[in-house]
């Protein structure tokens, strides 16, 4: 057996030409995995059957567009997590390319999954607008013509962005890959029942943040006329708290952005090799207490 | 042989990682109390439960050292029936805790009972490359499915496990029984 | 048929006969029509990857089912559940690239292993387990992690669960690997023992582990056994078919650079040259080459 061995020329002096060419291999492995775009066909089936009906709670269909996010998530963390659980088993730990530049090669892969998602929530924006509006509200604070803002869309690729994080993360540090199936499921699908975290003092802590929120304004005796007209309103027979106040804030939403970006660089630094964990984990709690502290101010 | 299983009880529980369903279980208590302190309809967090501990216990089928074992004459199905109860016992424990903390309609362990036997007969009818891996996905995408098809004849078929529970658990258990030599 | 000498429990005759197995994975025939009758000692399984080495070790150790060809071990049809069960009783099996519980001591490995075995009685489960690890070396490291382990010595706390129980048919596929030469010969005592009682049968790619340890050889290319009979009768398969010389020669069957820089080539001698003592490898060569 003979051999003829060519020793590359331009590695060592184009490392974005490496990067690029182990984003090209991994995006190809994970965009080919079948599960993610299942749970987006889901995703979007799920949204698209959502529609005002009359009867409904106020808001019920407000609401529920933004949750039918979640099996996409999971099939987003599923596909992420599958090359940094490989990442576990060293592969050339002796070549020139070091494990930060790889673990940035399978981020930067995985990164069509957060443009698809931007896809999502301007498709989401486009079925509301093609609704005519979404319904908040009981007479006589009622609207039939809400649209979510653009805060609330965004956090549909900041959700995508941890959902990258998080399949990171997990895919690295757990040891078995099986595992890792009912720990998303788990994760995903908990956070998407959105009222676990209603009360004012859970929300800025919830993952899908789920607007209006709903803050008591007086007892059911009182006039809903006395209230400022531009208050969407829910009162009897929906609840049993008096007349509440259902409240819509961009400001809210933007923060819950930061917030969610801060926790996506956390669990980044959880599956960062030890050069460079130190400043994502200080990045991700700087944008995690902004965020949080955000909300606290703006939530009255 | 009942004794060598019996003694084998104690490793195979070693063997075992518990950290992940520890952890899954201690979201899904936390999930519960959420659910209690808001007062909300806590069924889709029980719903969630089941299917989450199902999976669970099926991705204990998982043994790195099978190939190890795969000649032992304890076989391959009784050392997966040791693991399934040892890892199932503890999560119908924790599924029944979950139930006292919520006053869910959804009541009885039949829904996880259900959804663990369809993903042990899915792992054992699957490619055994994959088996652990799609088992431990059924229960998972039974309850997608359940939750986002719209309501129709497909839908009320894959939400058997919720509203039959017990037919299901019989008819996967038939399909384990059958694929029992696998 | 297998018997059992009943003085000293020690299974004589045949203990492993094979008529037409045959095994295909897809379009794939793993293995083909594969004729054996094994007694006691020790049996050498050679071949180029992909010959279906791994796939026959697997239907010898009982794990696959052939699709075809019957099979009968220590006198007993593995077809049949009572009848594995009860080989597997009398089997150890060393897979290739074998995965243990990183958790667990050697020592623990091997008594989970030995409860598998329907060991029942602790106590001398424990001692055989202890006395098993001793024989592999690994007597000082019982007691440490397995994953903490390097790597050969993880490959000897496989060959101590495989060994655990005294079995009369011992299938080992590779299992030197990973190991240094003072292991391998530690191990060839190991087996030698084994042998003395029952049936070994492993697969290796190391023809001089072969030449030292094996009583028979069998070397398989394409799922099929393509020549079997002593480590020696190997060798001498290349006997007047082995020279070396300077340079290339195009008729020659395989050639390869030694070490000095000569070449060695196994084929027909050509004229003048002079015929080299041949060896096991040489005879495997050519073997292997003369079947395709």
């Amino acid at each position: 057996m003979s051999m003829t061995t060519v020793r590359p020329a331009t590695a060592a002096s184009a490392p974005a030409t490496v990067t690029r060419a182990l984003v090209v291999i991994e995006a190809r492995r994970m965009l080919g995995n079948p599960v993610p775009w299942a749970c987006l066909a889901l995703t979007i089936w799920a949204m698209w059957t959502v529609t005002p009906e009359p009867g409904e709670w106020p808001g019920a269909s407000y609401e529920g567009i933004i949750p039918a996010v979640a099996p996409f998530l999971f099939g987003i963390s599923v596909a992420a997590s599958l090359p940094f659980h490989r990442a576990r088993h060293d592969v050339a730990p002796a070549a020139p390319v070091s494990e930060a530049r790889r673990t940035l090669a399978r981020l930067l892969a995985a990164l069509p999954f957060v443009v698809v998602a931007l896809a999502y929530a301007v498709l989401v924006a486009w079925r509301e607008r093609d609704l005519g509006g979404l319904w908040i509200g009981m007479e006589p604070g009622r609207t039939t013509e809400a649209l979510h803002t653009t805060a609330e869309l965004a956090q549909l690729v900041a959700l995508a962005l941890v959902a990258v994080a998080l399949g990171a993360a997990l895919g690295r540090r757990m040891s078995r890959l099986v595992a890792l199936v009912p720990a998303l499921f788990v994760l995903w699908f908990v956070v998407s029942v959105y009222w676990l975290f209603g009360q004012a003092a859970l929300t800025p802590y919830s993952m899908i943040q789920v607007q209006p929120l709903n803050i008591t304004v007086g007892p059911s005796s009182a006039d809903p006329l006395s209230f400022p007209s531009d208050w969407l309103l829910v009162g009897n027979p929906h609840t049993s708290e008096g007349w509440q106040r259902q409240w819509v804030s961009e400001a809210l939403a933007w923060w819950h952005d930061v917030w969610l970006l801060g926790v996506a660089a956390l669990l980044l630094g959880v599956a960062w090799p030890r050069s460079g964990r130190r400043a994502l984990l200080t990045v991700g709690t700087v944008l995690a207490v902004a965020g949080l502290v955000g909300q606290h101010v703006v939530i009255p | 042989m009942n004794t060598a299983l019996a003694q084998a009880a104690v490793p195979t529980a070693r063997a075992i990682r518990w950290t992940p369903a520890v952890c899954l279980a201690g979201v899904l208590v936390a999930a519960t109390v959420l659910a209690r302190s808001a007062g909300g309809p806590a069924d889709v967090v029980l719903a969630i439960a089941a299917a989450g501990l199902a999976a669970t216990v099926v991705s204990g089928l998982h043994d790195p050292a099978a190939a190890m074992l795969s000649a032992v004459p304890v076989s391959v199905m009784q050392r997966r029936v040791l693991r399934l109860a040892l890892l199932g016992l503890p999560a119908t424990a924790v599924w029944f805790l979950l139930d006292s903390l919520t006053a869910a309609q959804v009541s009885g362990p039949g829904p996880l009972l259900a959804l663990t036997a369809c993903g042990v007969a899915v792992a054992l009818w699957a490619p055994p490359r994959r088996a652990v891996v799609m088992g431990a996905s059924t229960p998972v995408a039974l309850f997608a499915l359940h939750q986002f098809l719209p309501s129709g004849t497909v839908s009320d078929v894959v939400g058997w496990w919720l509203t039959e529970p017990w037919w299901v658990l019989a008819a996967a258990t038939l399909l384990c029984v059958a694929g029992r030599r696998r | 048929m297998s018997t059992t000498d009943t003085a000293t429990h020690t299974p004589t005759g045949t203990l492993l006969s094979a008529a037409g197995i045959t095994k295909a994975f897809g379009s794939q025939t793993a293995v083909d029509q594969v004729d054996l009758t094994l007694g006691r000692g020790i049996v050498g399984v050679l071949g180029p990857n992909g010959a279906g080495k791994t796939t026959l070790l697997r239907i010898l150790a009982t794990v696959l089912a052939p699709d075809r060809g019957t099979l009968s071990l220590l006198g007993l049809d593995p077809a049949h559940p009572t009848a594995r069960t009860e080989v597997r009783r009398r089997l150890g099996y060393l897979p290739q690239s074998p995965r243990l519980y990183g958790g667990f001591t050697p020592l623990e490995m091997v008594d989970y292993v030995a409860i598998l075995k329907e060991h029942t009685d602790a106590s001398q489960r424990r001692r055989e387990a202890v006395t098993m690890l001793e024989a592999v070396g690994l007597g000082d490291a019982m007691h440490k992690r397995i994953r903490t382990l390097s790597g050969g010595m993880q490959q000897r706390v496989a060959l101590a669960s495989a060994l655990v129980g005294a079995p009369d048919l011992l299938v080992l596929d590779e299992p030197a690997t990973g190991l240094d030469p003072e292991q391998r010969i530690a191990l060839r005592s190991v087996l030698a023992e084994t042998a003395h009682r029952g049936c070994v049968v492993l697969s290796t790619h190391n023809t001089a582990e072969v030449a030292a340890l094996c009583q028979q050889v069998l070397v398989m290319d394409r799922g099929r056994i393509c020549w079997s009979g002593t480590p020696a009768e190997l060798a001498g398969e290349a006997e007047g078919r082995v020279w070396e010389s300077d340079v290339e020669e195009p008729t020659a069957l395989r050639s390869w650079l030694t070490g000095p820089g000569t070449r060695r080539h196994v084929g027909t001698l050509p004229d003048g040259a002079a015929p080299a003592v041949p060896t096991v490898d040489d005879g495997y060569l050519l073997v292997t080459r003369l079947t395709r």
